[in-house]
């Protein structure tokens, strides 16, 4: 769904890049203070070599065990998106379609650390191979990384209460995050492109129809994904 | 435990980008078959192209090759990028 420059007018994507900016900025400060707590650091060891008893302690910020986890699965769940984006799988009619991964990174990691992941995927893929355009990656970053991820955590939190056991209730919830999540990311970006002036119901059923089944796909490879590698979510 | 899953992740996630890369399918996706559909694909411009447009990396011949090596650098690239920033973001002093 990476749209490439030209297909939307600026009039929707240069707002949609300020959007993009600001939700990232959001999830970054977000995720920090999920990340890391203070930790007291003795500032000079030679204060207590000296017998200086009022030895001096500095405030630093260090990562936790469980933030040191996090980072690794950011990381790593970031390279499984990018890697898994080029797996296009073909669906009806000469179309294809691929994963798009704010669903599973929400599962896993929570909506902050997803919009992160999938913001800087999208980044590297129009930056280094011209995946989606430069000045439509607001609108991209804004589909794929915040509408599907902020979709993604309402579906999983809020609906199905963060299901956390490999059980029919997690099955269900994944599922239906990873299809609505993509169903959600088609219907913003069709409204991109209505409102670019491409045509009006017959995009919204063509983009939905197609992406359905696209939806089927990417709850697939989230379900399993989820259940192979992280049966206990890394969440704060 | 977690520790291993996440190394087999990347690991795995570093064999789709190299290997099965090239074996993905070349049908247009869902947004371009609706533009081609709906009369504008030909609106698309390309202001950047990246480095290696398509993900192939020009100048290797095997096709096979220049699939998976750009896919294996974009693996590398995107893990890094994250790893990098999400680390850096935890040395800033103030919150």
């Amino acid at each position: 769904m990476h749209i490439p420059d030209g297909f939307i007018n600026n009039s929707v994507s240069v707002p949609l890049i300020g959007a993009a900016a600001l939700s990232f900025g959001y999830s970054v400060s977000k995720l920090k203070s999920g990340l890391l707590k203070k930790k007291l650091v003795a500032k000079k060891k030679m204060a207590l070599e000296t017998g200086d008893l009022d030895s001096s302690y500095e405030e630093k910020w260090k990562l936790t065990e469980k933030g040191k986890e996090k980072l690794m699965a950011i990381a790593s769940v970031g390279a499984f998106v990018f890697a898994a984006q080029m797996m296009n799988f073909p669906v009806a009619n000469g179309t294809s379609g691929h994963l798009i991964g704010a669903a599973l990174a929400v599962i896993i990691l929570g909506p902050y650390a997803a919009v992160i992941i999938m913001s800087l995927v999208l980044a590297v893929q129009a930056l280094f191979f011209g995946d989606g355009g430069l000045v439509a990656l607001g609108a991209n970053i804004v589909n794929m990384a915040v509408i599907a991820a902020l979709v993604s955590y309402f579906v999983y939190d809020k609906i199905f209460k963060t299901p956390k056991g490999l059980n029919m209730r997690f099955f269900a919830a994944g599922f239906l995050t990873a299809w609505i999540s993509v169903m959600a990311a088609a219907l913003f970006c069709s409204l991109e492109l209505v409102i670019s002036g491409h045509g009006r119901v017959e995009i919204l059923t063509s983009m939905l129809g197609v992406h359905a089944l696209i939806g089927i796909g990417e709850a697939v490879i989230t379900i399993v994904i989820v259940s192979l590698f992280f049966p206990k979510l890394i969440r704060n | 435990m977690n520790r291993k899953k996440l190394l087999i992740l990347l690991g795995f996630s570093i064999i789709i980008g190299f290997i099965f890369s090239s074996f993905a399918s070349s049908n247009p996706d869902g947004l371009e078959k609706v533009a081609e559909t709906h009369g504008f694909i030909d609106s698309a411009v390309t202001y950047w192209s990246g480095f290696m447009p398509d993900y192939e990396v020009s100048g290797v011949n095997n096709s096979f090759l220049s699939v998976g090596l750009a896919g294996l650098f974009g693996t590398f690239v995107t893990f890094l990028v994250l790893f990098g920033s999400v680390y850096a973001l935890s040395k800033i002093k103030k919150g």
